[in-house]
């Protein structure tokens, strides 16, 4: 009451105004419907009260003393800051993306780079064996075009000789079954004339370009095989019983010289390669065969054995370089013109004595 | 200045109520006990019938929201006029800032207050004259001259619980509250009365 007290004294409560203020809340009209009015606010905040009742208020609290432009004007500027986010999001992030992409592309095209250095390297690496491969090549199609050229001629050379044999040998025939009658009609006929028939029969060749001076078979200006030469050079070998015992006759290889000269012309170096040939058979390996040089009486008066010498070694070194020969299986002699094969007296027998023939040895 | 020791018949009745568990019939007793004494103060701090009208409304679904929770420290009248002052600051402030948008004032919605129109004996005339007096005067004062004697004369807070409100000293509250009191009074004399009616009743 002393606080009261004091108010009393302090502020001077002023009656009329009391009065005055008194009379206006005795004034104030309550209207009718202010006891219903709030009876029907406090059943709607009754039916409010539900399961989420609280929530619908701090949904709104923020909004509730504001005014409508306030509202209008926040939300349209919640709007437009929404809006200037989104659009420098998107910006910054289509920068972002660009800048990644940017980057990928960059490792992708050093990745590339390399790659086709690499391959560029590589590809170096195989041109340069590629171009030694190629010249390897060329030079060997170089060489086997030279070798097949000379096989060329070779199969040429067979097969020609492969024809000439089929006619020889059915020539052969005919003549072996005309000698056979011949031999059996000699021999019940004239029985000492045996040494000289035999001689007969030893000079196989025809009769024309046999010689009646020296026996053997001459090859020369007629076309022979490579078992003709074979029978010639090795009688023994043709199995027939009455010549087992025959000595070995000289085959006069077609080689043409030219006077005072030991050359053998390149087109005659096949008839050597047939002698080759039946020279390195298996079973002629182990014999051995006498090459024997001859010359014409009027080339080089006095030097005819080393020019016949030489005529012979011509022979032996083809056979020796070109083929899988020992020089000690190729007896080498020189015999100079002692022994024509035809009259020195013409050109003709002059070239037929300028020779080279061949003996086997027993 | 309203006795704290005393507890006032009606407020009995309503605390028995609330003990009974019936709220609606506390509220009932409420609103027949003070709710012109609400509805005043709420027209005396806001000015507008219906905003008045709506708070006072708004106090009492408030009262009745809080009143389970009542926990006696006060009295019940003081309580109440407690949340009739808060709603009506909170009314006030979004109005003000709607009003400073919008509305031109107070001034007019004052004026259309209406006398009683019924045919009221000599005195009844003369606390009508002295309400519309005390109405026309509060409508001229400022805001804070106005809640101060709100406050002191119809609230009856002590000049120490308005300077706690206000979180001033209480002798400014006092000073203040002497300023207000003699410039209601001289807005409440006759000339200023007269010259206040003839001049708004020459407006058109």
């Amino acid at each position: 009451m002393t606080q009261n007290g004091r108010e009393q004294q302090d502020v001077p409560s002023d009656l009329a105004l009391k009065e005055a203020f008194e009379a206006f809340i005795h004034q104030t009209q309550v209207p009718e419907d202010f006891h219903a009015g709030v009876m029907e606010r406090v059943q709607h905040q009754r039916a409010r009260r539900g399961r989420w009742g609280g929530w619908e208020s701090f949904g709104t609290w923020w909004t509730q003393a504001w005014s409508p432009l306030g509202v209008c004007t926040a939300t349209v500027c919640g709007l437009l800051s929404l809006a200037l986010n989104i659009g420098l999001g998107y910006y910054a992030w289509q920068r972002m993306q660009a800048v990644t992409r940017l980057g990928q592309e960059l490792t992708a095209a050093q990745a590339q780079v390399r790659e086709v250095q690499a391959e560029r390297h590589q590809w170096q690496t195989r041109q340069a064996a590629l171009t030694d491969q190629l010249a390897a090549l060329q030079a060997q199609a170089q060489r086997e075009a030279q070798d097949n050229a000379a096989l060329r001629d070779q199969v040429a050379a067979a097969q020609e000789q492969v024809r000439q044999t089929q006619a020889e040998n059915h020539e052969w025939q005919a003549r072996s079954a005309d000698l056979t009658r011949q031999l059996g009609a000699l021999q019940a006929q004239v029985q000492p004339e045996a040494p000289s028939a035999r001689g007969t029969i030893l000079g196989l060749a025809p009769k024309s370009v046999s010689s009646p001076m020296v026996p053997g078979t001459d090859l020369r200006g007629r076309p022979y095989t490579t078992a003709e030469l074979a029978q010639a050079l090795f009688p023994e070998d043709r199995g027939w019983r009455f010549r087992s015992s025959m000595p070995k006759a000289p085959v006069v290889l077609p080689l043409p010289f030219a006077p005072a000269s030991a050359a053998i012309e390149p087109q005659y170096f096949l008839d050597l390669d047939r002698l080759a040939t039946v020279l390195t058979q298996p079973q002629y390996a182990a014999s051995r065969v006498q090459i024997t040089g001859h010359t014409d009486s009027l080339e080089a008066p006095g030097t005819e054995t080393a020019l016949a010498h030489q005529r012979a070694e011509a022979v032996q070194r083809y056979l020796v370089a070109h083929f899988p020969l020992a020089s000690e299986q190729l007896l080498v002699h020189g015999e100079g013109a002692s022994h024509p094969r035809a009259t020195n007296d013409t050109p003709e027998g002059r070239s037929a004595n300028r020779r080279v023939e061949i003996v086997a040895m027993e | 200045m309203a006795n704290q020791d005393t507890v006032p018949p009606w407020e009995e009745k309503v605390l028995a109520a609330l003990d009974a568990g019936e709220i609606d019939q506390a509220l009932n007793a409420l609103i027949a006990e003070c709710g012109q004494a609400i509805l005043a103060y709420c027209l005396a701090r806001l000015g507008d019938d219906a905003i008045a009208h709506d708070v006072a409304q708004d106090v009492f679904v408030a009262v009745w929201q809080a009143l389970p929770g009542f926990r006696r420290e006060a009295s019940l009248r003081t309580w109440l006029f407690v949340i009739a002052h808060n709603r009506c600051a909170k009314r006030r402030e979004s109005l003000g800032r709607f009003r400073r948008l919008f509305s031109s004032g107070l001034d007019k919605i004052v004026e259309e207050a209406q006398p009683d129109p019924a045919d009221p004996p000599e005195e009844a005339v003369l606390k009508h004259q002295q309400a519309e007096r005390l109405r026309r005067a509060l409508a001229k004062l400022k805001r804070k001259e106005r809640d101060l004697l709100t406050m002191y004369y119809m609230e009856e807070l002590s000049l120490e619980k308005i300077a706690e409100r206000y979180s001033v000293a209480r002798e400014t509250v006092r000073q203040q509250l002497i300023k207000a009191q003699q410039k209601c009074k001289q807005l409440m004399d006759d000339k200023h009365y007269d010259a206040e009616r003839t001049r708004t009743t020459r407006r058109p």
